[in-house]
Parts: structure tokens; C-alpha cells; sequence
């Protein structure tokens, strides 16, 4: 059994979370889950969304599992994600986002990975006014983190046997904080001579997934682009309801479903568990228990293709039960 | 009376394209007078300065001008013309229409919207330096003032382009400062238009609502990073660059801009799409007041397109500029 941080988080968290484990649990994840708050009952419970003891128990396990978590918006805290990413020095956002049967969206074949780098760029959160209507935002980027985020990539794409990197960037407005990432990303790949490589500027990028998405695979980029594009690429094949997503670093590793936390429909029995799970899978993957990841990857493929029990967010009649239910029926196949 | 409108020829492909152009508004029985000026990386390799006094003179009398896209420098390519020449001539807002065009393979039909693009600031002034060795910083610089005189310029277009709704596209939860500031400028520029919906939206779930519902959208307004990808990545949904086109607006100015890949000597004479040129050129002549010879111009271009007999190389087919421009120009009632 290897123990897992579990931090079911607010809205639809509870549920999605326990839909998880149960379909984890019977896929043969040997997971000894050690539950945790963040979010609206972590300020209930210790005052503040994301307790010492919450980071403390990530720090003990190095691996965890998040629910979506509610940072409330003019109290003062700092949004929940940023800090973990800080905290934990989660420096690496992977996003893997390939086309799922059943769902309805104009692209085909997609199959790609987003890695974006999560600890700089304009997230520092360094902003001042310098008069009274005159605001600047510092956009970091620092050769270390750089080289550090372009060798995450390089070194997945070898392990998943990608075909191909692109690294992303505006060099043409920032000639030297991206100038410096493309630097590093001639030194990086230079270490990776058996993987093709290219770069290309933010806006052909977006131009190009919107065209043919098919001409991508592992792109990485610094923080805010991260951001945008793998928002972008989730929608290209329905959402974020479906995608997985992990935070990675060298001590430790957070894997969560990057949709919200739903809280129209919290309480209800109605939520879709997929990006959750999915994330699950990634994270039982991480940790080396690749059988039970196989088998849940499969069976939400299967669930979707068979249409029955399927929560309404993804053209069904049905609700959380459902939905877990087949999920598990579909682990045996 | 005919109009005198600057013809700012960036060479390249655009020694192709201002020839079917002027041909087809003749045809058309356009009624203007060109004032030609040769600038940018052309003008420099032919030894004359590539942003000329008596170019930037003849935009700021005339008011109008038609442009293909300026080459970079020959004696460095990351001097970009293009965007020297906006700030030349204080450009400050570009505005891209994204509308299918009938004939033309795209993901989404009936996208009809527009993105509105502040030109002055953001990442864009390009003011960056080193820390220490390994430690870059970029300012990204917001004004109320440029914020407030964009979105009155975005709100006074959309009222009169008879749109209903307009979208502020931001990232204030990241950048409370900065993009606070612009929401604010926008929240209150919105209050002396209350005949137009006012709404906000995060830019990463802007671009994952583009690839999934672009439909939703009438005007999207926002700073110059997020335009730039915005207005690439909606240009990827009806097809792709050659079926978009810019308008630069300034005090008193307008830019009809052609954008347009390819360079003259890969893609050979006379071989370029005129599109990308042709686009800008019907905006002009109905900015121009001449309403007739402007739709005379659309419906030759959709009923060559519709047919689909000739096409260029870049979308399918074979036909060289001229046979382009001879085809709308029969074409016409």
C-alpha cells in the first residue's frame, strides 16, 4: 500500500473524490489514502484555506491528489494552486489532452501534452503601481528554471516515446527573457539529439492548434502561455471536464482535476468524476502502479463509448453513481 | 471625387499583391488616388529609409492607407517594421474581423465576431534587462490612461457596427493590479454604453470557449498579449491568416492591413494569394464611403470562391494572383 495525500477540497470535490477512489480502489490501486482539507472546510476547520498541516502531510507523502478547492476572493489569501505550486516547488504543469470517444467536438486525433513551466513568468505576483494610474507587472524568467522546465519535457517525451518537442515562446517582443529560453532550449535538446525539436512563437501556436492540432505533441512553455494553451487544448477535445492534470516537482507531485469546484451543483449526486480520475490514473502511473492506470484510462475510453450512466455535462441522463458504477463494470473488459 | 488614400507597399509578396489590387478596386469603379510609398525592409535594402518622413506625412494627411505586410530589416531580422510603424504613428487599437468566407474549409461556420487589440503597451513595449547574469525581467506596463481610450474606442465600434455585446478579456485573478486596472477602465467606460451587454472572461477559458463555441462571441476586447494570440487563434477557426485581415486605427488613422505568409522567393511571382489583400481593400472602400463598389467587390470574391474552380495554391488549388484578380474581376456585376 503507498500512501496518498487525499484533499477532496469544496463544491463538487467530496463527491468526484469518492467516485475516485472507489473506481481506484477497483481498478487494484494498492492506495493507503490519508485525507487532508484545503478550501472552504480547511477555513472552517483551521482558518485559512491551506493549513501548515495539509503541506506538512504532502511534504511527509511527496504524492497527492486534489479535489477542486475555493479560494475566497477578497479576503487576503492567496490563491490556493499558486501556493502549492510555490510552496511544494511543483515547477512542472503536464496537461496530456487526447481526443475521447463520444464527445462531441470538431477536432479529431488530437493527442498532445502541455508542459508548462509554474513558478515564474508574470505568477510572481510582483506588481506596483509607479503613479496613480500607471501600473507594472515584473514577467521573470530565469535560465535555471528555464533549462529546468525544457529538460522536463525533453526527458518525458524520451520516456513516453513522443515523436516531437515544441517549445513555445514570443522572442520577437522579448528578445532577451525569451531569447534566454530559446537559448537554453538549443543547450537542452542538444542533450536529446534522437528527439525532434522546434520552436515557434505563441500566436502561430494558437494559429496551428486551431487549424490541425494534430501537428502538435509535447509542447512547453513558461507560465502564463502554459496557461493558456492548455486551457485551450482541454477545449479541444471537450473541456475540463475531462482532462487529467498533474503538478510536478522534484520532491514532490500533486495530480487534480482542473475544473472548478461547481458549487451550483455541489450536494446533488450529479458531478462527472472523469477529470479527477483521470488524474488519479496519472498519478497511479507516477508511482509506478502502471496496471491499474492502464485499466482505468481504458475503461473511461469504454465508459464514454458506451454511453450508459453517463452524468449530464457529457450527454447523459445519468449522475455521480451512475457514472462510478460503470466505470467499474468496465474495469473488466 | 476621388480619394487620396497612402499605399504603403512592404515588397515581397506584396509587389504581387498591390497590382491585383489596384486592378480589382479599378475594376470596380473605385474612386481613389494611390500615393504609393515603398517601406520597411524593402525600402532599407533599396538604400532609402524604411520608415520614410514623407510615408508617415502622407498617412497622417490622407487618414487612410492600404498596407502589405513591411519585411524585417536586411541587417537584422528582429527589427520589425510593422510594429515601429504603429508606434510611429501612435497607432493604438487593431481591430480583426473573423467572419467564414464562403468556399473556404474551416472547423466552424458562422463565426461572425471581431478582436479588438490595444496596441500601445502589456509585454509589447519590450522594455526588459538583465538582473545578473541568468535573470531577465519584462515589464509589462498598463495605463489608465491607454486602457480607458481603447475601450471607449472598442465600445464606439461595436455600437457602430450594430453588435450588442462585448467581452473584456482579462487574467485580473492572476494580475490584480495590472489587469484590475483594466477591468476597472472597462467597468467604467461600459457605464456610458448601456445599449451594449458588458461581460468578462479569463483569457485561458476565452481561448478554450473559442475552439469550442466561438459562435457565443460578438466582440472580444482586450491588451496586446492576449489579442495577439486571440486574434491568431480565431483566425485558425474560419480557415486560416489568409482569411483575416487587420484595421489599425489611430487618431485620425486607419490601416487596412494584409497579412500574408510566405515569402516572394519560396512561394515564387506572382504566385500569392491575393485574399489577405483583398479583405483589407473592401473595408477601405466602405470606410471610403463608396458602399456599392465595396459589395460589388464581396459578392465577385464569394462567387469566385463558391464556384471554386480557381483557387490559389495556399488553399487547394493552382491559380496564380493575376488569374485570381482576372476571375473576381469577371466575376462582377
Amino acid at each position: 500500500m503507498t500512501p496518498v495525500v487525499m484533499i477532496p477540497g469544496d463544491g463538487i470535490g467530496p463527491e468526484v473524490m469518492n467516485a475516485t477512489c472507489k473506481v481506484v480502489e477497483a481498478a487494484g490501486g494498492r492506495i493507503d489514502w490519508i485525507e487532508a482539507q484545503a478550501g472552504i472546510p480547511a477555513i472552517e476547520k483551521y482558518g485559512e484555506p491551506l493549513p501548515d498541516v495539509t503541506l506538512d502531510l504532502v511534504r511527509k507523502y511527496r504524492v497527492a491528489i486534489k479535489g477542486p478547492c475555493t479560494t475566497p476572493v477578497g479576503k487576503g489569501f492567496r490563491s490556493i494552486n499558486v501556493r502549492l505550486r510555490k510552496d511544494l516547488e511543483l515547477y512542472a504543469s503536464v496537461r496530456p489532452v487526447k481526443t475521447l470517444p463520444s464527445i462531441k467536438v470538431p477536432y479529431t486525433d488530437v493527442d498532445l501534452i502541455v508542459v508548462r513551466e509554474n513558478t515564474e513568468g508574470l505568477y510572481a505576483g510582483i506588481e506596483h503601481y509607479v503613479i496613480p494610474g500607471i501600473v507594472e507587472s515584473l514577467r521573470l524568467v530565469t535560465r535555471n528554471a528555464a533549462e529546468r522546465i525544457l529538460r522536463y519535457a525533453f526527458e518525458m517525451a524520451r520516456n513516453l516515446g513522443r515523436r516531437k518537442v515544441t517549445v513555445v515562446h514570443k522572442a520577437d517582443v522579448l528578445p532577451l527573457s525569451d531569447g534566454m529560453f530559446l537559448e537554453a532550449a538549443h543547450r537542452v535538446a542538444d542533450d536529446y539529439p534522437f528527439i525532434e525539436w522546434d520552436d515557434q512563437p505563441i500566436d502561430r501556436v494558437a494559429l496551428g492548434l486551431a487549424l490541425d492540432p494534430t501537428r502538435y505533441d509535447v509542447m512547453v512553455m513558461e507560465n502564463l502561455f502554459g496557461d493558456v494553451m492548455s486551457d485551450l487544448c482541454a477545449g479541444l477535445v471537450g473541456g475540463l471536464g475531462v482532462v487529467p492534470g498533474a503538478n510536478i516537482g522534484s520532491k514532490y507531485a500533486m495530480f487534480e482535476a482542473v475544473h472548478g469546484s461547481a458549487p451550483d451543483i455541489a450536494g446533488k449526486g450529479v458531478a462527472n468524476p472523469i477529470a479527477l480520475l483521470r488524474s488519479a490514473a496519472m498519478m497511479l502511473d507516477h508511482i509506478g502502479q502502471r496496471d491499474p492506470a492502464a485499466r482505468i484510462e481504458s475503461s473511461v475510453r469504454r465508459t464514454l463509448e458506451r454511453k450508459t450512466g453517463l452524468t449530464r455535462d457529457l450527454g447523459g441522463d445519468g449522475n455521480t453513481a451512475s457514472i462510478t458504477k460503470e466505470l467499474i463494470a468496465n474495469l473488466q473488459a | 471625387m476621388a480619394k487620396r488614400v497612402t499605399l504603403i507597399q512592404g515588397g515581397g509578396v506584396g509587389l504581387d499583391l498591390v497590382p491585383a489590387i489596384q486592378k480589382i478596386l479599378k475594376a470596380a469603379d473605385v474612386q481613389v488616388e494611390w500615393d504609393e510609398h515603398l517601406a520597411g525592409g524593402a525600402a532599407e535594402a533599396a538604400g532609402k529609409p524604411a520608415l520614410s518622413k514623407e510615408l508617415l506625412a502622407s498617412v497622417r494627411t490622407n487618414g487612410f492607407a492600404l498596407k502589405t505586410k513591411l519585411l524585417p530589416s536586411p541587417r537584422d531580422e528582429h527589427i520589425n517594421y510593422n510594429i515601429r510603424l504603429r508606434k510611429d504613428l501612435g497607432l493604438f487599437a487593431s481591430v480583426r474581423p473573423l467572419k467564414n468566407l464562403p468556399g473556404l474549409k474551416s472547423r466552424f461556420q458562422n463565426v461572425d465576431l471581431m478582436i479588438v487589440r490595444e496596441l500601445t503597451e502589456d509585454l509589447y513595449a519590450s522594455i526588459e534587462h538583465v538582473i545578473v547574469d541568468g535573470v531577465v525581467q519584462s515589464l509589462k506596463v498598463v495605463t489608465e490612461a491607454a486602457s480607458t481610450r481603447f475601450f471607449r474606442f472598442a465600445f464606439e465600434l461595436t455600437r457602430s457596427a450594430g453588435r450588442k455585446m462585448i467581452h473584456c478579456v482579462h487574467k485580473a485573478n492572476i494580475l490584480k493590479l495590472a489587469d484590475g486596472l483594466v477591468l476597472e477602465a472597462f467597468r467604467s467606460v461600459a457605464k456610458d454604453f448601456p445599449d451594449i451587454q458588458a461581460k468578462e472572461i479569463i483569457v485561458d477559458n476565452c481561448c478554450m470557449q473559442m475552439v469550442s463555441k466561438p459562435t457565443q462571441f460578438d466582440v472580444l476586447a482586450m491588451g496586446n498579449l492576449y489579442g495577439d494570440i486571440v486574434s491568431d487563434l480565431g483566425a485558425g477557426l474560419i480557415g486560416g491568416i489568409s482569411a483575416t485581415h487587420a484595421i489599425n486605427h489611430g487618431d485620425g488613422i486607419r490601416i487596412f492591413d494584409a497579412f500574408h505568409g510566405g515569402k516572394r522567393e519560396v512561394i515564387g511571382e506572382n504566385r500569392a494569394n491575393p485574399l489577405p489583400v483583398i479583405l483589407p481593400a473592401i473595408d477601405l472602400v466602405e470606410a471610403l464611403g463608396q458602399k456599392e463598389q465595396a459589395a460589388r467587390i464581396q459578392s465577385a470574391l464569394e462567387k469566385v470562391l463558391n464556384e471554386g474552380k480557381l483557387r490559389p495554391d495556399d488553399i487547394g488549388g493552382h491559380a496564380s494572383t493575376t488569374e485570381m484578380a482576372d476571375a473576381i474581376i469577371s466575376a462582377m456585376d
